[in-house]
């Protein structure tokens, strides 16, 4: 084991082998609040990567609801239950990682789930966490019952528990940008990675008999392109571009300002160790206590400083330039009320303004004698 | 044993009964002998005959046999040579470790015919897994000799500088040959599909989806004409397959696994070149699939000596 360090944990850990961080990382924004769990996401890989025999069942891109949502069947409260309570002191994790609670024999603490736990992929759509009393009226955050939905892909981990796990390294990280492939000449199918990720996200192919994963859509990245799951996103909630290494901040870029800047985004399940590269705004609406588990300790700030977006002229102008745009947005700026994304060169990529022009409706429609529901 | 002891047969090894020759009691087999001796007036040349039967084996003996050596493990040819018991151990010197060692023991013969050597390697196993697919793993063996038949690498599946020639057997590439490829509707048969896109496009166009096949990996190979595959280590981790496959075989399960591996003596580059009068070092490995063996987890055996008969 050696020791690496992990800015999401704020500590050292402890990580089979000495792993350099890339030249550069890919990284993801989603905002859950903006999520309506439409599924385009999905379809888009789906029928981008994954329509070959051996596949049926593979959703590199899935969207759940949670709390009672899950692909495959019970993935995150397996995780969960192997953590055990989840331990904070302040920014500091002190429980144990996938890594670090490994048994004797193992690389990482994992389970591989049965071909059944991958059968019911969209199990627990929009369930609610608790029955819906009649006449129940929500007029406060966080709501009393709830669910939210969860994005989810490869979270091409700074740590990755698949290419620790792997015992031929056949699992590999690029260094020019971070994604995490598997070797489709190399595997041998002993699906040890589909074993350890902490996020269920490696598959295997019952027809190849190797096992896949979610590939970043690296031909587009390398084109300067957004992947398939962020352009077709149409409630616009996904941004992927690079993030610096956690000793260095540029407020420019989308994702360090999102991320570092306003720490508005959090890693789901930190406490994996994997160091996960998907960033999260928290669902405002779900109760803390929830999202304290899933996203760690930023999710009061984050959550505070969401709602008070409205006043953030700069958060503001970078949420509206989320999906405006196929091309990698490396830096942006706001001026005034208009927002404006730049790729690598410095040129101009997109402009969009801060605020759609909006009209309001009366309340009340004399014309009908009725209640609106929606006056803009 | 079912069998008199006293009978000619039982001075061969095995005769009539399970027991290998080294699991044979060699005291309370005289002990039998003198007493079936004592007692009948026949005896004498009979207990001769039984004093003076073969050492058991120090180690996998290839007997020299005339012509084809059968594939099918119940010819007699295979009664002939005699078997090596290869106790095994669980693999747990490198992680992911076998959690716990479910397949004792290996029973091995060999012969050899001046062309090629075939290896019986014969186990218990309740139950036949020859299914690849989530979650589910195939029962496998493997022969492990090394590259220079002057040295005995590393146990470690050889080390830099000590590669190693190894020929693994899977139940699943047994079921390809033996049925055609198996895939999803074989490891599914309840599965629906409205149509494969070999059916829509053709098999040329088709492997555009399938990725591990484009990039020649051999666990895609749809074409598969042999269950074992020629492979080459330098130490863990760093299995390979050979650019040219040489080895074949033949598995069959009943109560357990019998499988026949053969190579040609003279097998080509990177692999084990063997002659007739050849003492070099064998090893073997053996996952239970139904175990969740796979890879690291198996259990596998120290190197033992492989003698060529001249």
């Amino acid at each position: 084991m050696a020791e690496v360090f992990n800015w999401q944990l704020g500590r050292e850990m402890q990580y089979p082998f000495q792993a350099e961080r890339p030249q550069r990382q890919i990284a993801w924004v989603f905002d859950t609040n903006k999520c309506i769990a439409c599924q385009t996401c999905t379809v888009a890989c789906k029928s981008t990567w994954t329509s070959g025999t051996g596949q049926e069942y593979m959703l590199w891109n899935n969207v759940e609801t949670k709390p009672y949502g899950f692909f495959p069947q019970g993935w995150d409260v397996q995780l969960l239950d192997r953590l055990g309570v989840v331990q904070w002191d302040g920014q500091t994790y002190e429980g144990q990682t996938v890594f670090e609670s490994a048994p004797t024999g193992e690389r990482v603490n994992g389970w591989l789930p049965m071909a059944e736990d991958w059968a019911h992929p969209n199990v627990g759509e929009d369930e609610p966490a608790g029955a819906v009393e009649r006449g129940t009226y929500i007029d406060r955050l966080p709501h009393d019952t709830w669910f939210s939905y969860l994005a989810r892909i490869c979270n091409h981990c700074t740590y990755p528990a698949c290419v620790a796990a792997c015992p031929r390294q056949a699992i590999y990280k690029r260094p020019e940008d971070g994604i995490v492939l598997v070797d489709q000449a190399r595997c041998r199918g002993y699906q040890e990675c589909v074993a350890a990720c902490p996020y269920k996200k490696v598959m295997y192919n019952n027809e190849t008999r190797v096992s896949e994963k979610c590939i970043a859509c690296f031909p587009k990245i390398e084109q300067g392109y957004q992947p398939q799951c962020v352009t077709t996103c149409i409630g616009r909630i996904r941004i992927a571009s690079f993030i610096s290494k956690p000793d260095e901040v540029d407020p420019k870029k989308p994702i360090d300002f999102l991320v570092k800047v306003r720490k508005v985004a959090l890693p789901l399940y930190p406490q994996a160790g994997t160091e996960p590269n998907v960033y999260y705004i928290p669902p405002i609406h779900a109760p803390r206590e929830y999202l304290h588990q899933m996203f760690g300790p930023g999710v009061d700030e984050a959550v505070e400083t969401y709602q008070n977006i409205k006043n953030d002229p700069e958060l503001l102008g970078l949420m509206m330039l989320f999906g405006s745009t196929e091309r990698i947005m490396h830096s942006f700026s706001v001026e005034g009320e208009i927002a404006t994304g730049f790729d690598e060169q410095g040129e101009e990529l997109v402009s969009v303004p801060l605020r759609e022009p909006t009209f309001i409706r009366e309340f009340f429609d004399d014309v009908h004698q009725a209640y609106l529901h929606n006056i803009t | 044993m079912t069998r008199d002891a006293g009978t000619p047969e039982a001075g061969t090894p095995d005769a009539g009964t399970d027991r290998t020759p080294a699991q044979v009691d060699r005291r309370g087999f005289l002990k039998v002998a003198g007493a079936v001796a004592a007692s009948t007036a026949v005896a004498t040349g009979i207990a001769a005959r039984v004093l003076t039967r073969p050492e058991p084996a120090t180690h996998v003996v290839a007997r020299r046999h005339e012509g084809d050596i059968p594939a099918d493990h119940q010819h007699r040819a295979w009664a002939r040579a005699q078997a090596w018991v290869v106790p095994l151990l669980v693999q747990n010197l490198v992680a992911p470790h076998a959690p716990a060692l479910v397949i004792p023991e290996l029973r091995v013969r060999a012969l050899h015919n001046g062309e090629r050597i075939a290896l019986l390697v014969e186990w218990a196993d309740d139950a036949e897994d020859a299914v690849d697919s989530m979650a589910r793993f195939r029962d496998a063996v493997a022969v492990q000799l090394p590259v220079d038949t002057a040295t005995t690498p590393g146990v470690t599946m050889g080390a830099v500088n000590q590669p190693v020639h190894i020929m693994q057997w899977r139940a699943a590439w047994q079921r390809d040959v033996d049925r055609g490829r198996q895939g999803v509707r074989e490891a599914f048969p309840n599965s629906f599909r409205d149509a494969a896109p070999e059916d829509l496009m053709g098999e040329e166009a088709a492997q555009q989806f399938y990725p591990a096949l484009v990039a020649n990996n051999p666990m895609a190979r749809r074409d598969r004409t042999s269950p074992v595959e020629d492979l080459s280590a330098v130490g863990f981790g760093s299995l390979t397959a050979q650019d040219k496959q040489t080895a074949t075989g033949r598995g069959v399960f009943d109560r357990g696994w019998h499988v026949v591996l053969s190579t040609p003596l003279a097998a080509g580059e990177h692999k084990t070149s063997l002659h007739p009068g050849l003492t070099t070092s064998i090893a073997f490995a053996v996952w239970d699939g139904g175990a969740g063996n796979r890879g690291s987890r198996k259990q596998w055996s120290n190197w033992t000596d492989l003698e060529l008969e001249a």
